[in-house]
């Protein structure tokens, strides 16, 4: 589509004094966009600068900042507990986006040949992720209870042991994956869903005349089509995914106060994030928090960058 | 393609063996609406877990193997919620909050978006680069000046702390132009243009009343994540009166962490209002959330 | 096709989007502004507590007859809040709770607190022990906060669980057999050959920081040295490893809901803590009322929590202010919050109440008052480091991993090397 205003322009030689006119003229359009600017420089851009700052001081939020240099980079890269909770993190991330991924996909296929009911499914396929994340994690502490929880009443039933979800580590993380699971398996199998329709049907016709069956075409016509919208979905689940802030503070928070946000026992659930914010706004130390950012930032940000390459790399070529 | 309110006419044997017998396809039929419909009960059943938790005393709850059924005691657990916590105002508060965010960002969002969509202005393509690098800025690593930015504003522990930074984004920004462009002709731009029109008045009178689902769509989008909102309101807030919903969810799951009842009821409390504005939308709404991935 | 154009004023409009661009920009880097909030000049008074913190009967008493005072329950991370506040210089309560353990951090801000002294308080403060109000004097002898409670400690336990198991139960005798950690391990193994899924203790950490309120120093000392290598501390972390080796500890997190359905089931018969945690026991199994006792601590008293009320600097009616707190900390409020949440009196005055001894019926009738009136005669009285928390806390959470399998020497190593850094990095 062409744009209105795209007509006007004479080229690419215009002139700075009609550029400048032009520029005069269209003040209603930088009147509309000024607004997402101004509240960008205020609340994002200015925030984010100063945080680089901030991570060079030492600060209890009372007194007058101290500058420390680099001193708090330093102590981040020999943080046992930073490292710890980079790797609770991923361990976490893991753990609930490949169960995920798989599900959605097994979800979304199903979906794709539904053709009753699909819009109760959709809702209820959906409807997780529309829920507080507190509202959830609160359940899930009753659910993953170990004497008295669901989940370990259903192992009993059919002859396992009990689960100590909520009181070792490795149970945290793994409760935390299961509710993050929850949340977001529906809402990416929606999306694989968008991605499957609109695949033409035309190629399924040709595989179906070459005689293959429904599990190779899956893996032969769906997979590598959906390859933008997976690609899609990882990055996002990876952005949020290393975020998880939520479900661990609330289901690790409890009424002990020797220490707050700590991530519960042996610190399994202490995220990045949760790790951030217990320094920061526990412990008072914003400076040091700042660096924590900053360092959550790079990690999460070459993250992206790897699995991006990675998947462009892979791209099918008939794209 | 709007997977939900037009389903596309797909014929059920689409991916079948060439001719399979009408017994084994209506089998298969049979094993993929178990499968599907397990899996959505799987998915509701948290909130039938909810209302159980709700509805029975503490404890109850605690005693093994668990209660499988709602009990008796929804009422009492949730007047125990209001005896314990001032719920009203985190209510009230998240209203105020969610319904402020929405409009401020359906409004100034649709603007920019116009403005993008549909006029060529110098700085135009490097304006809407940058608001899509926008975008990757995480939240956390501004957390801390934001909280400064806050304190020198003499905005802590008000509301207007998350209403203001929150009144435009890009999301919004980058989805409604998405759907402007397909969605409003230059024709009736250009006849607005020759009627004496301005930016302005193509914006109320061609813009708006062309885009109205789009807005549905990111209005819905933009109440339900603030609803949910949680670690920028836990950070700012302090006073108890002036909390949000999930704030004080949490304030009252870490303070009576024992009474089961009570703070399922409180949960069952904060969940039942979107869960009702979403069920309104929710058509139209996981349609276009697909449409704007895949695009 | 044109750019709707040429209906645009003059250049000055022009450059309207800029210039507010630019003040957004001062608007958001401006000094502070209104930096006290909105100051209560209509003799409307606000008060911060935590749940449990005063008993709700006294708090609506003293509203009644303080018709300005408002009063906020904050449920989460309580110092978080306060200091929120604090440092945004705005929503500051003109009175509020402060927990004993967060009194070290706050004793190093002294400006954010009125100095009591200098108020009318000779008439009270004779009735609070001196050592209780050493923990919110700072070094200068500025008074930051009256003492709500204090925290001895004793131990509940269920009297039919006991009994079933054939142990004693009057609480004399299950003090005699329960003197040293030494008798409270064998009897717990004792109550296990009759409950097997019975233990005696919460959590390795819990034990752990109980044993370190019965000892005479902490993590740091007075001069800043580190003692969290120190004989005391390395006793305390035996005790807790030989109970967990011993299979007597639950190794769940205490007040959790676990916790709860562990009391509720009776595999907690037994359960330590300052008095204040009988407040916790009641709220959370209010259906084995009448079925717990209480007596002295294994080991010998300890001294545990128990914490103050303050003003803030920025209160502007300061005098109105201590009133209410003189009003809160009555004997006879202090005695009906003992009743209600367990939080025993930090003013003695308040022993000598009618009805305080009338004995419990969630304790079977028993005069429990007593039993913390002796505790806390000989009670340790601490010096409490604002670093105490920070360096506590890898001990906690490497006992927590010794829960869950790790070797308690490695542990310990790694505890005392994070302690250590967290000294230092302070």
């Amino acid at each position: 589509m062409t744009l209105t205003a795209s007509t006007v322009s004479a080229g690419a030689r215009t002139s700075v004094r009609s550029r400048r006119r032009r520029a005069v003229r269209a003040w209603p359009a930088y009147a509309a966009i000024a607004p997402f600017f101004i509240l960008f420089l205020c609340f994002g851009l200015y925030p984010t600068l100063y945080s680089l700052v901030l991570s060079f001081q030492k600060w209890n939020g009372l007194g007058s900042p101290e500058w420390v240099g680099l001193d708090n980079y330093v102590r981040l890269a020999n943080d046992d507990t930073f490292w710890l909770s980079v790797r609770n993190t991923f361990v976490i991330f893991a753990l609930s986006t490949i169960p995920m991924m798989i599900i959605a996909l097994v979800v979304a296929a199903m979906l794709n040949n539904a053709v009753r009911y699909s819009t109760a499914l959709r809702i209820a396929y959906f409807v997780p992720n529309i829920t507080s994340v507190v509202a959830m994690a609160i359940l899930f502490g009753a659910i993953f209870g170990e004497s008295f929880g669901l989940a370990n009443a259903l192992l009993n039933a059919v002859g396992l042991p009990d689960v100590s979800w909520l009181n070792s580590p490795f149970g945290i993380q793994l409760t935390i994956s299961i509710l993050i699971t929850y949340q977001w398996t529906g809402y990416n199998a929606i999306i694989f869903l968008a991605g499957m329709q609109s695949i033409d049907s035309e190629v399924y016709e040709a595989a179906k005349v070459d005689g293959a069956g429904p599990v190779r075409s899956f893996f032969s016509i769906t997979l590598p089509l959906l390859r933008p919208t997976m690609i899609f979905v990882l990055i996002v689940s990876t952005i949020t995914g290393l975020q998880s802030f939520t479900e661990a503070q609330v289901l690790t928070g409890g009424p002990s106060t020797t220490n707050p946000n700590s991530g519960g026992v042996g610190q399994g659930g202490l995220t990045m994030v949760l790790y951030f914010y217990q320094q920061a706004f526990s412990h008072n130390k914003f400076g040091y928090g700042a660096s924590i950012a900053w360092g959550i930032f790079l990690i999460i940000l070459v993250f992206v960058i790897i699995s991006w390459r990675y998947s462009v790399k892979r791209e099918d070529p008939t794209r | 393609m709007s997977i939900l309110a037009s389903p596309r006419p797909v014929t059920p044997g689409r991916i079948a063996r060439p001719a399979p017998s009408l017994m084994s396809r209506r089998r298969r039929r049979f094993g993929l609406y178990l499968m599907l419909t397990s899996g959505a009960l799987l998915s509701v059943f948290p909130f039938y877990w909810l209302l159980v938790i709700a509805s029975n005393t503490t404890s109850d709850i605690y005693k093994s193997p668990p209660k499988l059924l709602p009990g008796s005691h929804l009422f009492e657990n949730i007047a125990a919620v209001f005896d314990k916590i001032d719920f009203i105002a985190p209510l009230a508060n998240t209203l105020v909050v969610a319904l402020s965010v929405t409009f401020l960002v359906l409004f100034f969002d649709s603007l920019a978006a116009f403005a993008f969509a549909k006029f060529d202005f110098p700085g135009r393509d490097a304006l809407f680069t940058a608001v899509l690098v926008t975008f990757m800025l995480p939240m956390q690593l501004a957390i801390i000046p934001q909280f400064i930015t806050m304190v020198n504003l003499g905005w802590v522990g008000n509301l207007q702390a998350l209403i203001i930074p929150a009144a435009a984004n890009a999301f919004g920004i980058f989805w409604l132009r998405q759907y402007i462009k397909s969605a409003v002709p230059d024709e009736l731009m250009d006849a607005c243009t020759l009627d004496g029109g301005g930016f302005f008045r193509q914006y109320v009178t061609v813009c708006l009343p062309l885009i109205r689902p789009g807005l549905g769509f990111l209005g819905l989008f933009t109440f339900i994540s603030t609803w949910n909102d949680y670690l920028w309101p836990l950070t700012i807030l302090t006073d108890p009166h002036r909390i949000t919903l999930q704030v004080a969810l949490a304030q009252l799951q870490a303070a009576f962490a024992q009474d089961y009842g009570m703070i399922m009821a409180g949960a069952l409390l904060a969940t039942v209002p979107l869960l009702v504005v979403f069920l309104f939308g929710a058509r139209q709404f996981i349609g276009d959330i697909a449409k704007g991935a895949i695009r | 096709m044109k750019l709707n154009t040429s209906r645009g004023r003059p250049r000055v409009v022009a450059y309207a989007a800029i210039t507010s661009l630019a003040l957004g920009l001062t608007a958001c880097t401006s000094d502070p502004v209104g930096s006290d909030g909105e100051p209560a000049a209509d003799g409307s008074l606000t008060m911060w507590i935590w749940p449990g913190g005063l008993s709700d009967t006294v708090v609506e008493t003293v509203t009644d007859d303080t018709p300005g005072l408002e009063t906020s329950v904050i449920g989460d991370d309580f110092k978080q809040k306060l200091l929120t506040g604090f440092t945004a210089g705005a929503d500051i309560p003109d009175i509020t709770g402060v927990k004993g353990e967060d009194m070290p951090f706050f004793l190093q801000e002294p400006d954010l607190f009125t100095d009591l002294n200098t108020l009318d308080i000779d008439d009270i403060v004779e009735e609070f022990p001196d050592w209780k109000l050493a923990e919110a004097t700072t070094p200068d002898g500025a008074l930051l906060g009256l003492p709500i409670d204090i925290g001895p400690a004793g131990l509940f336990y269920r009297e039919d669980v006991l009994a079933d198991a054939g142990l004693p139960t009057d609480p004399a005798e299950v003090q005699a057999a329960t003197a040293t950690y030494d008798d409270y391990f064998a009897f717990g193994e004792e109550l296990q050959k009759s409950v097997p899924d019975a233990h005696l203790e919460v959590s390795a950490g819990g034990l752990f920081g109980k044993v370190m309120g019965q000892s005479e120093t902490k993590f740091v000392s007075p001069e800043g040295e580190f003692l969290g290598e120190g004989d005391e501390v390395r006793a305390a972390w035996n005790l807790a490893i030989e109970a967990w080796d011993r299979g007597l500890i639950a190794g769940i997190e205490d007040g959790s809901p676990d916790w709860a359905s562990a009391v509720s089931a009776g595999s907690l018969p037994t359960l330590s803590g300052a008095a204040w945690y009988a407040g916790d026991i009641k709220n959370s199994v209010a259906d084995t009322s009448g079925l717990w006792r209480v007596t002295q601590m294994p080991g010998g008293p300890a001294n545990i929590g128990g914490s103050f009320l303050t003003i803030p600097a920025a209160t502007e009616d300061k005098e109105a202010a201590l009133e209410v707190i003189k009003a809160l900390l009555s004997p006879e409020n202090e005695a009906v919050m003992y009743t209600e949440t367990g939080n025993f009196p930090a003013r003695t005055t308040a022993f000598d109440e009618p009805g305080l001894h009338e004995g419990d019926d969630f304790f079977g009738g028993q005069d429990t008052v007593s039993v913390f009136v002796e505790a806390s005669e000989n009670m340790p009285t601490v010096y409490n480091s604002p670093l105490d928390n920070q360096v506590a806390a890898p001990y906690y959470t490497e006992l927590g991993n010794v829960q869950t399998g790790k070797d308690p020497e490695q542990a310990w190593a790694d505890a005392v090397a994070a302690a250590k850094e967290a000294l230092e990095s302070a």
